[in-house]
């Protein structure tokens, strides 16, 4: 079959269509304007539902973070920074980043030498933290707090790349975080 | 030159790894279903393929030259992008998945000659893929933002090329879509020819395509619009 014998037969799909498909282009609107209003009230619904979750949440995990000031006159925060919308490869950095942590550095996470926090920087009052470290997307950033202030931090990007390589993404983070707690500011 | 090599060849393993993490998964369905949906024609699949990745380039050429002439900072790129292009792709995504279905027509292509409509048809596969390839890259995933602006723009940057690593990069992330739209379309092109039955899969092919673009679109809408996890 020729190119232009295929365009022609392509061309008039309404032909080919089985006889329950071939709708006019009243009833195509009308098919559509129902789906489209089924689509729109079944979000609006899922919409108030989702809400009413958020704001249950947001009394506890969701609530804007306060940095609590430390016994230690220097002590290190690990943040992991996320959006509300949160997608697997970015649980995957933060359950690995946690686990890496937890797993390295009980005794200074009990000590309160190092901290983890997990912050939704879109939750009013977390605004600044995406100026502060200059964040572009879901970062886990080690902060050096001296005194109860950032005095310097570095965002552990090499996260994204090593990913698909646990061992690999857990020793990253183990020897980032282990050069940060010895560091002398 | 050792080094070039070694830089492009991470240029282009980021772009890689961009494609085949979970984040992208549903554009990558919607890209592979539309590159793919001529299964009768090959050479029309490599070319929807090599406009797709050129395109995927051509928009992470130009978001670099924007970054990197300091136009915008780094943060405000990334998270527009990701934000609002993604609430932007959802509704338009539902649309064109319609248009494909032949549920809705747009008001400009009722009145077109036959003539008219078969070399648009022809030249749609791959102009169109072009555009999805733009379209696509555009709106920014967490993983693309990380890889882009966290490995791909420092290493451009530092080796001086501004222009080629990001074209590298895009071309990486449109190979594993070319590559799986290709086996698919030939393994449905080879059943095709031998059930002789090859204008039906292509119908399929389309209606395939239709759906997986208001599939894509509804979860699109869910995530970004309405704000559900899912």
């Amino acid at each position: 079959m020729s190119d232009a014998q295929e365009g022609r037969q392509r061309s008039s799909p309404a032909m080919q269509r089985p006889r329950w498909l071939r709708w006019s282009l009243g009833e195509q609107r009308a098919v559509l304007l129902v789906v489209l209003v089924t689509v729109a009230v079944g979000l609006g619904l899922l919409h108030s539902r989702s809400l009413a979750e958020a704001a249950k949440k947001e009394t506890d995990t969701e609530a804007p973070t306060l940095v609590t000031p430390s016994v230690h006159p220097h002590r290190v925060v690990a943040y992991y920074f996320h959006t509300t919308y949160r997608c697997a490869s970015c649980r995957a950095i933060e359950a690995n980043s946690r686990e890496a942590i937890e797993n390295a550095f009980a005794d200074q996470l009990k000590d309160g030498r190092l901290v983890w926090k997990v912050v939704n920087i879109e939750v009013k009052g977390n605004e600044h933290f995406a100026k502060d470290y200059n964040l572009y997307t879901k970062s886990l950033v080690l902060v050096n707090e001296v005194r109860g202030k950032p005095a310097q931090w570095k965002n552990l990007e090499k996260v994204w790349q090593l990913l698909q390589d646990k061992p690999k993404f857990l020793r990253y983070v183990q020897d980032e975080t282990r050069a940060y707690l010895s560091t002398r500011t | 030159m050792t080094e070039s090599l070694l830089a492009a060849g991470s240029a282009l393993w980021l772009g890689i790894l961009t494609s085949i993490s979970p984040c992208p998964l549903v554009s990558n369905i919607a890209a592979v279903s539309y590159v793919g949906h001529q299964v009768g024609a090959p050479h029309r699949v490599l070319l929807a393929g090599v406009a797709y990745s050129l395109g995927r380039a051509l928009t992470y050429v130009t978001v670099a030259a924007v970054v990197v002439a300091s136009l915008l900072s780094i943060p405000s790129v990334s998270f527009f992008l990701q934000q609002r292009m993604n609430q932007v792709l959802g509704p338009l995504l539902i649309v064109a998945g319609f248009v494909t279905l032949g549920w809705l027509r747009l008001p400009w292509s009722m009145n077109r000659s036959v003539g008219a409509l078969e070399q648009r048809l022809a030249s749609r596969g791959v102009l169109g893929a072009g555009g999805l390839g733009i379209l696509f890259a555009l709106s920014f995933c967490p993983v693309s933002a990380g890889l882009f602006f966290g490995g791909l723009l420092p290493l451009a940057t530092s080796t001086g090329s501004r222009f080629v690593l990001p074209a590298i990069y895009g071309i990486g992330t449109g190979l594993p879509v070319v590559a799986v739209a290709g086996l698919l379309a030939l393994g449905a092109g080879g059943i095709g020819r031998a059930f002789d039955a090859l204008t039906r899969f292509e119908r399929v092919a389309t209606r395939v395509t239709g759906g997986a673009f208001v599939l894509a679109g509804i979860y699109l809408v869910l995530t970004h619009i309405v704000g559900l996890s899912i």
